[in-house]
């Protein structure tokens, strides 16, 4: 369980959250924004790597560092420690997670058939991600932050890795970043929308699409809340008729940050 | 104990054969080389990854910032201790040799202070702090010696070295300790 209360982050001039609250439970938890957004600092806030300049953030109902071993993270850039190989990584997780599960990570290296003398360094980025996730899933943390997971992979491993973290995740606390709306729309429970440090649209995937709709500009009539424009002539409209068709999380994400755009 | 052991890991799988050089040349006993050699040693770990950005990837594993510089630097001041008691018993040195040596242990926490503080805010973790290395010796023909740090002729050199240290600790671990500040009220950033 993750809570985030008025939470300011800013780097010398620019501030990069500016007030965000959220609440996660147990479930799968996506943060959806443009680069730069915040997203990435909302992350290592949480995780306890940058501390904010105020506000207050509860993980189990305690400050992050102080439960920092029932969280693990997954870094944007899957920078590994330096010269390590994977037995290195088998070696040091156990003495960092007392939950650690050698056998699921034996499970699932065999799966990707990883050697255990090759360098973290030198493996490709599919693989890469693969592999701190075997280290992140098997480390029985009870909350995954992962910082876009989905990152310059293929379609195919794209794919993979949802199913991924799909099977492994169950009963586990998982907030992650991602740009690819479209695939990881099917493993959401819920999700943020993020812009300009301000979380400018929470909901469960489910809710967020039964309370909308995508409606050529023809069929918008005067009671409908216009939220924004998606793409020429089409809408999104908050409505509980059934016109028009429903939206994906995509069509929903842009339609919040045009409303956010126009806004600021 | 566990933190210790991973630093310990980390350490042995990232400088397994600087450990062994480290050990090879600590074994020469003289007190300028050492203390020379504790410079370079240091500046290769922490202080290195600091200046790197590298330290990051410590702060993603359950891992607090005091946890590894305290850590860091006790794992990386026994490879020094072990090499230069193994010295002081293999080639049998003097009294007034073990009493420099014992000097030259209380330079440790001043060098790695200076070195990280060096990397933490004017991006050297060795230039900078080697140009004061070459200063501070460069007086040892004066009174200087008493106060220096890296002498350790006097308390204050000791004192020296303890305060040096205690800052780099603190202002590296500063997010760890610092109290969290919560106002609604605010509908700005704070400063601290």
């Amino acid at each position: 369980m993750i809570e985030v209360k008025d939470l300011f982050k800013s780097f010398k001039d620019t501030v990069a959250l500016n007030g965000v609250n959220l609440k996660v439970s147990e479930e799968i938890h996506l943060v959806i924004g443009p680069n730069g957004a915040g997203k990435t600092t909302l992350l290592k806030c949480i995780m306890g790597i940058l501390r904010p300049d105020s506000g207050k953030i509860r993980v189990f109902g305690k400050p992050p560092l102080s439960v920092k071993n029932r969280m693990a993270f997954l870094n944007e850039m899957r920078k590994p420690i330096r010269k390590f190989r994977v037995k290195d990584y088998e070696e040091i997780m156990p003495i960092l997670y007392p939950k650690w599960n050698r056998k699921l990570f034996w499970e699932i290296s065999a799966r990707l058939s990883l050697k255990r003398s090759k360098y973290v360094e030198s493996m490709s980025a599919g693989i890469k991600t693969m592999f701190f996730l075997s280290l992140i899933i098997s480390s029985g943390a009870d909350v995954l932050i992962l910082d876009e997971p989905t990152q310059n992979l293929d379609p195919l491993k794209v794919k993979e890795i949802e199913n991924f973290i799909r099977n492994e995740s169950s009963g586990k606390t998982v907030i992650m970043s991602s740009h690819h709306l479209e695939e990881v729309e099917n493993i959401a429970d819920s999700f943020s929308i993020i812009d300009n440090g301000k979380v400018i649209y929470s909901e469960s995937v489910r809710n967020a699409k039964e309370s909308h709709r995508v409606v050529s500009q023809s069929e918008i009539i005067q009671l409908d809340e216009i939220v924004g424009k998606i793409e020429d002539n089409y809408y999104l409209v908050k409505t509980n008729s059934d016109k028009g068709r429903e939206p994906s999380l995509r069509e929903i994400a842009i339609a919040y940050l045009n409303l956010s755009k126009i806004g600021s | 104990m566990g933190k210790f052991e991973f630093m310990l890991r980390k350490i042995s799988v990232q400088d397994r054969w600087r450990l062994l050089l480290a050990f090879l040349l600590f074994l020469i006993p003289s007190q300028i080389f050492r203390i020379l050699f504790a410079f370079v040693f240091f500046a290769r770990k922490l202080p290195r990854e600091i200046e790197r950005g590298e330290d990051e990837i410590l702060l993603e594993l359950p891992l607090k910032r005091w946890e590894i510089f305290v850590n860091d630097f006790l794992v990386n001041s026994s490879v020094l201790v072990v090499s230069g008691a193994l010295s002081t018993v293999l080639l049998k040195q003097s009294r007034m040799e073990i009493s420099k040596f014992l000097q030259i242990i209380l330079t440790f926490p001043y060098i790695y202070g200076l070195e990280v503080l060096c990397a933490k805010y004017l991006k050297s973790n060795f230039l900078i702090p080697f140009i004061a290395f070459i200063i501070d010796i460069s007086f040892w023909g004066t009174d200087w010696i008493y106060i220096s740090a890296l002498s350790e002729r006097s308390i204050f050199g000791a004192a020296i070295s303890v305060s040096v240290f205690l800052t780099a600790f603190f202002l590296y671990s500063l997010e760890d300790f610092g109290r969290e500040k919560y106002d609604r009220s605010k509908g700005s950033v704070q400063e601290l």
